[in-house]
């Protein structure tokens, strides 16, 4: 009985700082124009974050504009430099540290992103400029009415069985991110090689059927054109989950990295104060925890607990929760294309 | 018969889902050496006919042979005619040489004698130093020329012409008359031409077929035509005329109400009702003897060579054409006497 | 007429002319433009900076593997041609030579697949060329083959689709250029002897050439500016300068690369159309 009144104090006390804080941004209005992802991303971001913040914040407004990628993003913020509508895009690691190095995104302040502190220094980027908030892993996709034996390994892509199975689109960031996984796995420094990644590449693409897969590597899975796919974690599960599970998704023992996506802060934004707001809530563990359960996306803050069984679809076994890898995306940015050009030439092109 | 050169017989077209035929039993024959017309208004079905004679269209019925051979099993390009086509259907990405050129390659002929015989072809026509030239360098005459090479350097059997002058203007084409004509003669090809112009046909061919709906309404010289129409419609069709209709009541004298006595030259049946035609210009002016018929001048057109006169005598008008001279002609409101010999009178049907 | 009737006439014109070059101009040269600054400078975000260089046709010129790309993008495009025009032209003959009263329909029926785009059409190609497509299907029901054969995801499948593609304006190219086909020239042909193999030889090839040979041309230039179907069709194994424009534009973000190499394509159309018009003045001359 006291137990439980000391925790209802302590409820409420906190309850009452928070709510004096909130009460003091309350008074911040305007409204927050927001661009980022498209498709099911959308949806879910405008469903769990963007209401839940504008119900803690009632003066202000988010307006959340769908694009159709990161590189069309870039080039309306880069249109639009020194006089922006957006003042909060969400776009690739990749991109947001272009933009950041351009000048196109402004610092936050950790006074007012006060989440800032529970998020990892490998996720802020070009000094607070560019802070990552989501991770989507590469997992490889199979398809559960042609394969009884889910692969558990990324070796298991050199599986002979597997020969003209497999949908690989390693041409863009998939080929990117998977080059440090394989690399890792033959014991490498991505910084000082990738030979041995091309290498192990080289050995899977001859089971490989497209490397292109059209329309998208889900797709051709669902529809039963390959066994397996590399692509992306949080909407295979959401396919799992709506399309029957013939999508079934396998994270790799050897653990995987996660497509990290930025938030950023629009240089000369009009409405910075309340898009520092917008973003703090977006880094909260509140947030991240929420978007988790719903769209498995991996977060960032440090604080977010998450149960196991989301974690277990987010990341994988126990086995590859721990060998889960981040990337220094900095340097990753510097090597982006050189790395895409190797695969083209190396491993895809007159093969 | 059998000896003749070419022998139409019977010869039908009617096309699928059209009532009448086009072409309904026409048969027509040519002595060797000899230039038919095939004269009508357009529609008359003598491009048909022409057509084919040349293979290009499958009779329904009837035989057309040639040098006593039934051509209806041999395909166009085995039957040795020669053909010149209105538009000419000269061959516009070969030179002059080569389109006159290309009917002996296809018969094989060596390459030293080709060049020969186009040679002596373009001479015939002549079109000597045009050989090189494109088709599009030609005027109207030269193409109509290098037309008539292409298709006489194969030696044909038989020519077929398709309104061969129609393209030309007036003035051309009383020259290439002369120039087919010519030609032809000196070859001593057989030919067949379809013509609408009456003129063309009279003084080209030595026989002509007037035809009408399908059917030849009558086949004979340009004289026989012209002076014996079989039918009104061949009187009609060549040149103008006055037709008058009587009764015969004594030999050579038809009685037509409303004119009087009218004296013809010809045997027609006692009692009989005939039709007459006196061409306008078989009349004279105030002659004497039969057939004068008083009338008035209401209207007259100078033409330079002639003077045509309507005439009003009594309740009827004769159309008159007469030649010109230096001293007076009859004007507007002139009285006047036509007269018209009895020879120059025709019974219309009488043709042999 | 005199002069100044025929200046007003001409003041008339270029005002019609305007709304055209106007339309033109913006759509067409001001972006064409655009894109031949771009390629001489120095990528920056979301475009070009305002910087001359030579580094990116260096970087193409000095590449063998654009050669290679270049190499393969004239094989494709000429391999496109060829079968979209041998596959095209008796179907442009046949319509340009028919008296049927059905010609007007059946011409529409042979164009008609450029009502539907080409994105969906390669569509259906993948569904009949995949390895679980029609053919394979049909293939592996009757035990022909035990294993799919490889139809799609290469540079066979991207051919097969893109000749298909194509083939509409190949034979629009054809009826277009079959002015000079004249039943009466054949007729004359024939009458001069010549069989039906001959007449075809002789007569309606030589005067269907101009139609074949702009076919062709126009063929090409689409074949080998395309990307979707190389891209969709090909697998990711189909390098051709299109695919790669397009991977430099919107995946390594490398604008100006992509706009050079959009020259290099501008360049290869210009030789080609050069090419043509020889050609074409060779068979009018």
């Amino acid at each position: 009985m006291i137990r439980h009144l000391t925790t209802g104090l302590l409820a409420a006390t906190a309850f009452t700082i928070a709510g004096a804080a909130v009460a003091q941004d309350a008074n911040v209005t305007g409204t927050v124009n927001v661009i980022g992802f498209s498709g099911v991303f959308a949806e879910n971001y405008e469903t769990f974050i963007i209401s839940a913040f504008e119900e803690q914040y009632p003066g202000i407004d988010v307006v959340y504009q769908p694009s159709r990628n990161s590189a069309e993003t870039l080039a309306l913020l880069t249109l639009q430099k020194g006089d922006p509508t957006v003042d909060v895009a969400l776009i690739d690691v990749a991109v947001g540290i272009r933009a950041a190095q351009e000048g196109l995104t402004a610092a936050l302040d950790p006074n007012v992103v006060t989440n800032l502190a529970e998020t990892p220094d490998w996720a802020r980027i070009e000094g607070d400029r560019s802070i990552a908030f989501s991770q989507d892993n590469l997992a490889i996709l199979y398809s559960t009415n042609t394969v009884t034996e889910p692969p558990t390994s990324w070796n298991d892509l050199k599986d002979p069985k597997y020969a003209g199975r497999i949908a690989a689109r390693l041409a863009d960031t998939r080929g990117v991110i998977l080059i440090p996984i394989l690399n890792k796995m033959a014991g490498a420094d991505y910084k000082e090689t990738i030979d041995p990644a091309i290498a192990a590449m080289n050995e899977f693409a001859p089971n490989v059927l497209t490397w292109d897969p059209a329309p998208d590597c889900y797709a051709v899975v669902q529809s039963g054109e390959v066994d397996l796919s590399i692509c992306w974690n949080g909407r295979a599960q959401y396919l799992h989950d709506t399309q029957d599970g013939v999508i079934g998704i396998a994270a790799p023992v050897e653990g995987s990295i996660g497509q990290t996506n930025t938030i950023n802060l629009i240089e000369g934004s009009r409405n910075a104060e309340a898009a520092q707001l917008f973003i703090n809530y977006a880094l909260s563990a509140e947030a991240q925890a929420t978007f988790a359960e719903k769209s498995f996306y991996g977060p960032v803050n440090s604080t977010v607990e998450l149960t196991d069984e989301v974690a277990q679809r987010i990341y994988g076994s126990k086995e590859a929760q721990d060998a889960q890898m981040t990337l220094d995306w900095p340097f990753i940015a510097t090597v982006y294309s050189d790395w895409i050009q190797r695969i083209n030439r190396e491993v895809i092109a007159f093969n | 018969m059998a000896d003749k050169h070419v022998i139409v017989e019977q010869l039908v077209k009617t096309y699928p889902g059209s009532g009448a035929p086009s072409v309904d039993h026409v048969d027509f024959d040519l002595e060797k050496g000899e230039m038919l017309a095939l004269l009508g208004p357009s529609g008359c079905g003598k491009t048909t006919i022409l057509r084919m004679v040349a293979g290009l269209i499958t009779p329904t019925s009837g035989r057309i042979r040639l040098d006593g051979r039934d051509m209806a099993e041999i395909p166009v390009h085995k039957r040795n005619m020669g053909m010149v086509f209105q538009s000419y259907a000269l061959f516009p990405h070969m030179s002059v040489a080569e389109n006159v050129a290309f009917g002996l390659e296809m018969r094989g002929v060596p390459k030293a004698e080709r060049a020969a015989r186009v040679e002596r072809a373009l001479d015939l026509v002549k079109l000597r130093g045009y050989g090189e030239r494109r088709i599009t360098q030609l005027s109207g005459g030269q193409q109509q020329r290098c037309a008539i090479a292409r298709s006489l350097v194969i030696e044909p059997q038989l020519l077929l012409l398709d309104e061969p002058l129609s393209n030309l203007d007036a003035k051309l084409r009383d020259e290439m008359r002369e120039e087919i004509r010519d030609i032809q003669a000196r070859t001593g090809v057989t030919a067949i031409f379809v013509t609408h112009d009456q003129d063309e046909a009279l003084s080209m061919a030595d026989r002509l077929a007037v035809m009408s709906a399908g059917r030849i309404e009558q086949i004979g010289t340009p004289r026989q035509i012209f002076d014996r129409p079989a039918t009104e419609f061949v009187a009609n069709f060549i040149g103008a005329g006055n037709f008058l209709t009587g009764t015969v009541v004594e030999p050579h004298q038809a009685n037509v109400p409303g004119l009087g006595m009218v004296v013809f030259g010809l045997d027609a049946p006692l009692g009989k009702d005939v039709r007459l035609l006196v061409r306008p210009h078989r009349f004279t002016l105030n002659g004497k003897g039969e057939n004068a018929f008083e009338g008035v001048v209401r209207h007259l057109v100078y033409r330079g060579d002639t003077l045509t006169l309507d005439v009003d005598v009594k309740d009827r008008t004769f159309l008159v054409d007469l030649p010109t001279h230096a001293g007076t002609l009859p004007e507007r409101g002139d009285r006047v006497t036509l007269t018209v010999a009895r020879d120059d009178v025709t019974v219309i049907g009488t043709a042999a | 007429m005199t002069t100044s009737d025929r200046k007003g006439n001409r003041g008339i014109l270029l005002l019609l002319l305007l709304p055209g070059l106007l339309a033109l101009g913006v759509s067409f040269v001001a972006p064409l433009l655009w894109l031949l600054r771009a390629s001489f400078s120095t990528s920056a975000l979301g475009g070009a900076d305002g910087s001359w260089t030579l580094a990116n046709y260096a970087d193409v010129v000095l590449d063998p593997f654009y050669w290679r790309v270049a190499g393969n993008t004239l094989n494709y495009g000429l391999t496109v041609a060829a079968f979209a025009v041998v596959l095209s032209y008796p179907i442009a003959l046949f319509l340009a030579r028919t008296t049927s009263r059905w010609r007007g329909v059946l011409t529409a029926l042979a164009i008609a697949p450029l009502l539907t785009s080409g994105v969906v059409r390669t569509y259906g190609w993948m569904v009949i060329l995949g390895d679980q497509g029609v053919i394979n299907g049909t293939l592996q029901a009757l035990s022909l083959i035990q294993t799919p054969i490889r139809l799609s995801n290469n540079f066979l499948g991207a051919t097969i689709a893109m000749i298909e593609i194509l083939m509409p304006y190949a034979i629009l190219a054809m009826l277009s250029g079959f002015g000079r086909l004249n039943t009466q020239l054949e007729e004359a042909a024939a009458m001069l002897g010549a069989n039906r193999l001959k007449v075809f030889w002789r007569i309606i090839l030589p005067l269907s050439l101009p139609g074949v040979i702009t076919a062709a041309l126009l063929v090409f230039v689409l074949a080998i500016s395309g990307f979707v179907t190389p891209r969709l069709m090909g697998g990711g194994r189909v390098f051709v300068l299109g695919t790669e424009v397009f991977q430099e534009a919107t995946v390594t973000l490398n604008l100006p690369l992509a706009a050079a190499l959009a020259m290099l394509l501008l360049v290869l159309f210009s030789s080609v159309i050069v090419i043509y018009r020889r050609a074409l003045r060779a068979l009018e001359a």
